[in-house]
């Protein structure tokens, strides 16, 4: 029990409570999209599947596909090359250089691994390529929204990461208002109304507590890091340049060698990596292809039981292995292990399906949280008019944004060949569909009316997109299962099964427990 | 034996323990107007059978990680479960 004096538990409560009304609603977007994020490789495969699943993530062959690619573009676009995974178990190939006036020009390809061939090319200025592919759209829109909130520029990213510092913020002041934690981590009231609700937001907010931290610690490092952190450390100790504190802290030391020769075989590089650690490659960086000093820097899952990914360099001219690379420098260290255990902490995606299902439902836990935790302060001032609208505000963006999205994923799966400005369209759906749910939420009578409407609706859309995604010309499940993509078949059900069960709770008008009108306990007004 | 595999069997051995815990937690009981049997001593040593399996996982840091974000799911699970009218009505 942790004992405070009771003025100091106002003053945290009222913390508490107004650090919600500020940020939550954004707070809850960014948890929501987050936790459906977990599992994006699987949306990939859902939206964008190949007709055959590729055996191994960078196949044989593919370092000899890039050469091919490499011969056939400007030269400039070989000073930095990315090889890492695209939607649907794809390939993207980004080819690009820093211009002078602080652009990035680039051309990006998407590769289909298993048939070895490029699908798609763009060519534009990084970032804005990603958005030109249209194929993935669907899941850049749903990271994008996760890590941007689609604000433009590194605008985004301070955004989020002032979120999960007030997510650090409601999680530490919660922890410290809730003065019963470890004894009440089991009770939960059914006498209905507020008590129950409280009890629920507290139950779901103590379970979750560690993670809570966990996940806000680390999505603030990622927002923070290449916003603020970077500039920050080059104007302190590079005189502003942040292009050469990105070559310090993460580009492999080879001496400058503007001279021209030939990158050895990629295939071999990526199979002898392979071979030495016992990892499967997941990524490439390609530094100066064509020069004397090119390296390459081959990115490896986590072996069995490992939390930390690893990478492993090469020369580039001449094959040459030179050994483990450390996330951070040249020599391994404790930052550089703390800046690689950040990734797998934040995405879950050290240990397969498994921390994968298990990440979701803790981010399940922290929507669940952020929204009963905005709807019991609206609840708290039910009687006074001038709150109403922040309840309706309140489910109008819980329930209106996985509607939106779920919206997005029917016009997107509708839509074959994906047209490549499918990224746009998105966001216009996007925004259409929250302003009509919003148009639609402040038009009804109660907050409570509202969130049935929205749920019928949402049930409505969930058991119409595996249709809907058959008949846009996607997969069907045999031809799914047959292809070695299961994820088509899993998500499918899922939404059937989801919406089903949304339809059937919703199928009368009882009153939610969070909406139910009734008077407040007398314990929970102080 | 791999990581989710073990990390599975870690839950597991930790779920029974923690479903007593939650069904005998006096705090719970006595919010519906039941007593609670169990010693201090009992809840404590419940809560050690818990963490225990962490034990065996100090040196698999993954399976460590999911089995800590397992046991919070299940707990989380075993409240909720325990507050539903249809087990409110077997006590």
């Amino acid at each position: 029990m942790i004992r405070l004096s009771q003025a100091r538990s106002k003053t945290l409560l009222a913390i508490h409570g107004w650090s919600a009304v500020a940020l939550g609603l954004l707070l809850y977007a960014v948890i929501v999209t987050g936790t459906l994020a977990v599992f994006e490789d699987a949306i990939g495969v859902w939206a964008d599947p190949m007709p055959l699943a590729p055996v191994e993530e960078i196949p044989n062959g593919t370092g000899a596909l890039m050469a091919d690619i490499a011969e056939r573009i400007d030269a400039a676009y070989l000073d930095e090359v990315f090889l890492f995974s695209g939607t649907g178990e794809h390939l993207r190939a980004l080819f690009h250089y820093h211009g002078d006036d602080g652009t990035e020009p680039a051309m990006l390809f998407l590769i289909d691994p298993a048939q070895q061939r490029v699908v798609r090319e763009v060519e534009g200025l990084s970032p804005d390529v990603f958005r030109q592919l249209g194929v993935g759209a669907l899941r850049d829109f749903l990271v994008d929204l996760h890590v941007n909130l689609l604000l433009p520029g590194r605008w985004g990213l301070l955004a989020t990461g002032v979120l999960g510092f007030a997510m650090l913020v409601a999680a530490v002041s919660g922890l410290l208002i809730h003065r019963h934690l470890l004894k009440e981590l089991f009770t939960l009231r059914r006498k209905g109304g507020l008590l129950t609700a409280r009890d629920r937001h507290a139950l779901a907010g103590s379970w979750n507590l560690p993670f809570a931290f966990l996940l806000s610690f680390t999505g603030a490092f990622f927002s923070f890091g290449g916003a603020i952190g970077l500039p920050a450390i080059a104007y302190v100790a590079f005189g502003g340049d942040v292009e050469t504190v990105s070559e310090e802290l993460l580009a492999p030391i080879m001496a400058e060698d503007d001279r021209p020769s030939p990158l050895a075989d990629i295939d071999a590089m990526i199979q002898d990596a392979a071979r030495r650690t016992g990892a499967e490659p997941s990524s490439l960086q390609i530094h100066h292809w064509g020069r004397a000093d090119a390296s390459l820097l081959v990115g490896l899952n986590n072996r069995d039981g490992e939390l930390l990914p690893s990478a492993v360099a090469y020369a580039g001219a001449s094959g040459e292995f030179l050994g483990l690379r450390p996330a951070l420098g040249n020599a391994p260290s404790l930052g550089g292990d703390l800046v690689s255990l950040m990734s797998p902490l934040h995405f879950g995606n050290f240990a397969g399906i498994a921390s994968k299902i298990l990440w979701f439902a803790m981010g399940f836990a922290s929507a669940y949280v952020a929204l009963t935790g905005l709807m019991l302060w609206t609840r708290r001032r039910q009687a006074e008019p001038g709150w109403r609208w922040l309840e309706k505000l309140t489910v109008i963006v819980g329930y209106g944004l996985p509607l939106a999205l779920l919206i997005n994923a029917a016009v997107y799966v509708t839509r074959r060949p994906v047209p490549s400005a499918a990224f746009y369209d998105l966001l216009s759906v996007f925004l259409a569909a929250m302003a009509l749910t919003a148009f639609y939420g402040f038009a009804q009578r109660d907050a409570a009316r509202s969130r049935r409407g929205i749920l019928r609706a949402m049930a409505l859309v969930m058991l119409a997109l595996p249709a809907a995604r058959y008949w846009g010309g996607g997969l069907g499940w045999q031809a799914a299962i047959s292809g070695g993509l299961p994820a088509v078949l899993t998500i499918d059900g899922l939404l059937l099964v989801s919406g089903a069960w949304l339809l059937w709770t919703q199928r009368r008008a009882p009153a939610p427990a969070m909406l139910e009108t009734e008077s407040e306990p007398e314990a929970l007004k102080s | 034996m791999s990581t989710e595999l073990l990390a599975g069997l870690a839950i597991a051995f930790s779920a029974l323990p923690l479903l007593l815990l939650a069904i005998r937690d006096p705090k719970r009981l006595r919010s519906r107007r039941q007593r609670s049997q169990a010693t201090v001593l009992e809840r404590r040593c419940l809560a050690i059978a818990v963490a225990l399996p962490l034990v065996f996982l100090l040196g698999n840091a993954a399976a460590a990680l999911i089995w800590l974000s397992g046991v919070f799911v299940t707990g989380w699970f075993c409240a909720l479960w325990l507050a539903t009218p249809a087990h409110s009505e077997s006590q």
